[in-house]
């Protein structure tokens, strides 16, 4: 495993999903941007706050533990 | 170079494995072979350290492990994430009004609520009459909350409406002011604690006589209700509370935000770190190929600058020092250009370099000076700068 390879790996997925397009790593899963809109939260305490938007990256994994090896 | 022209697109697109293998051997100058082997590789390291109940963690990417369900969870890395949220980056939640709750018990509660809309009129009173024998004798918040509400006194337009009969509604907005006040003392913002004190001296000269009115008045046990009044006294009060929480929250946020927004601009090519963490019991193999994980990201580094380091700003470049960061004045495509623009700030005194980047396909040579040990040295030598370039620059990576 060549080092050059893994760095190269993760800036080119970065790069792509900074602009918001989703990477499908064939055997591994996808990655992609959701939007999170601004919600209000309510704590238990009663305390109640509005939270910013967010872009969150998520991973939708195509392997489960066990189906290789 | 079908692909090239897709990706300059601004539309949202997936990257199958194809377009990832092809982009991968750009970058890389790999074979394709070569990349599809190493991707395959790269998957199966994750799923076989996973698999083993370790965590594989790419340094600047993010961390790989099975959950307790056996799916593959991805938690991008902090600077990963920072990057893909730049939009919103330095936002923070809000607190939109003081707690609510409808039981008249927790009088000393912080997030103890009033009653808007003054439902509850009966409740407040009994409430705010044992408040005011077990008013928590809170050393700072307590005289800063009475002061407050005595300067409410003083600008409240609607005090003409509260003379006679009426007076003890004044009480008990008061009441309801104060209780609406304590809630952004829970608040986790420190300097609130200044505004208030702030408030505190000012009001204090103003109204030194008013808790002796406010003792004086003769019906206080008379409660009448006029919700009304109510309302518009506690909204008036709210408003001036979630108003100036607001304004301090932009103050408070604002010097953070050049950085947390300059931040995905910043390229950070730090040496390709891959490294696997236990997440359950250890484990006696190690695979020799992995490497020790790099104890420290070079942008959480302190601002730390030792005098006697090769860093700095101007003079010339010292080789050692190329492993920090540079600020960004000039971005051109014509390399000629970028060098004679390096030449000219090196006349001038800079430390000037001209590194060469990939942006959307093509190339591009930015001019930086200085070399610095960590993002905000550079931010704060980059203040010093002249005019335009003090506010028009960047910082990145120094790449060799």
């Amino acid at each position: 495993m060549k080092s050059d390879f893994i760095n190269a790996f993760k800036d080119v997925v970065r790069e792509q999903i900074v602009r918001k397009n989703s990477v499908h790593v064939e055997g591994l899963g996808q990655f992609r941007v959701a939007h999170k809109k601004q919600k209000q939260k309510k704590y238990d305490s009663g305390k109640v706050v509005m939270v910013p938007p967010e872009d969150v990256i998520e991973f939708k994994p195509q392997i489960k533990s066990g189906d290789e090896n | 170079m079908l692909l090239n022209s897709n990706l300059k697109s601004s539309q949202a697109m997936k990257i199958d494995k194809e377009q990832l293998v092809e982009l991968l051997v750009k970058k890389t100058g790999m074979d394709q072979e070569e990349v599809e082997g190493q991707l395959n590789e790269l998957i199966q390291r994750i799923t076989s350290a996973a698999e083993r109940g370790k965590a594989l963690e790419i340094k600047g990417f993010g961390l790989f492990y099975f959950d307790d369900d056996g799916n593959l969870k991805f938690d991008p890395a902090d600077e990963f994430s920072t990057e893909v949220n730049f939009k919103y980056a330095g936002m923070q939640p809000v607190e939109l009004k003081p707690a609510r709750e409808s039981s008249k018990g927790g009088d000393d509660e912080p997030d103890d609520e009033d009653d808007i809309f003054g439902i509850e009129d009966e409740l407040i009173e009994e409430d705010e009459q044992k408040e005011k024998k077990d008013e928590p004798a809170d050393p700072i918040f307590g005289d800063t909350e009475d002061d407050e509400d005595e300067e409410d006194d003083d600008d409240d337009p609607f005090g003409s409406l509260l003379s006679g009969p009426a007076s003890e509604f004044k009480e008990q907005e008061e009441k309801e002011i104060q209780k609406a006040g304590t809630a952004p003392k829970s608040s986790p913002k420190p300097k609130k604690e200044d505004k208030k004190e702030k408030k505190k001296a000012k009001s204090a000269k103003k109204s030194p006589d008013q808790p002796a009115k406010k003792k004086s008045s003769p019906k206080k046990k008379e409660k009448k209700k006029d919700p009304m009044v109510t309302v518009i006294a506690v909204i008036i009060g709210v408003v001036i509370l979630v108003g100036g929480y607001f304004i301090y929250d932009e103050m408070s946020t604002t010097p953070v935000e050049p950085q947390t927004t300059q931040q995905p601009q910043v390229e950070t090519e730090e040496p390709p770190v891959m490294a696997e963490t236990d997440v359950t019991e250890a484990e006696p193999e190690t695979s020799d190929e992995v490497e020790e994980s790099v104890a420290e990201e070079p942008e959480d580094v302190e601002a730390t600058t030792d005098p006697s380091e090769p860093y700095g700003l101007e003079g010339d470049i010292v080789d050692s020092a190329n492993d920090g960061f540079t600020i960004v004045l000039h971005s051109m495509r014509n390399e000629q250009a970028a060098r004679s623009a390096a030449d000219q700030l090196s006349n001038a005194g800079y430390r000037s370099m001209v590194t060469e980047r990939d942006v959307d396909g093509s190339t591009v040579y930015r001019v930086g000076v200085g070399q610095f040990p960590s993002i905000p040295d550079a931010q704060e030598a980059a203040k010093e700068l002249p005019s335009p370039f003090n506010t028009e620059n960047f910082i990145q990576r120094i790449r060799n």
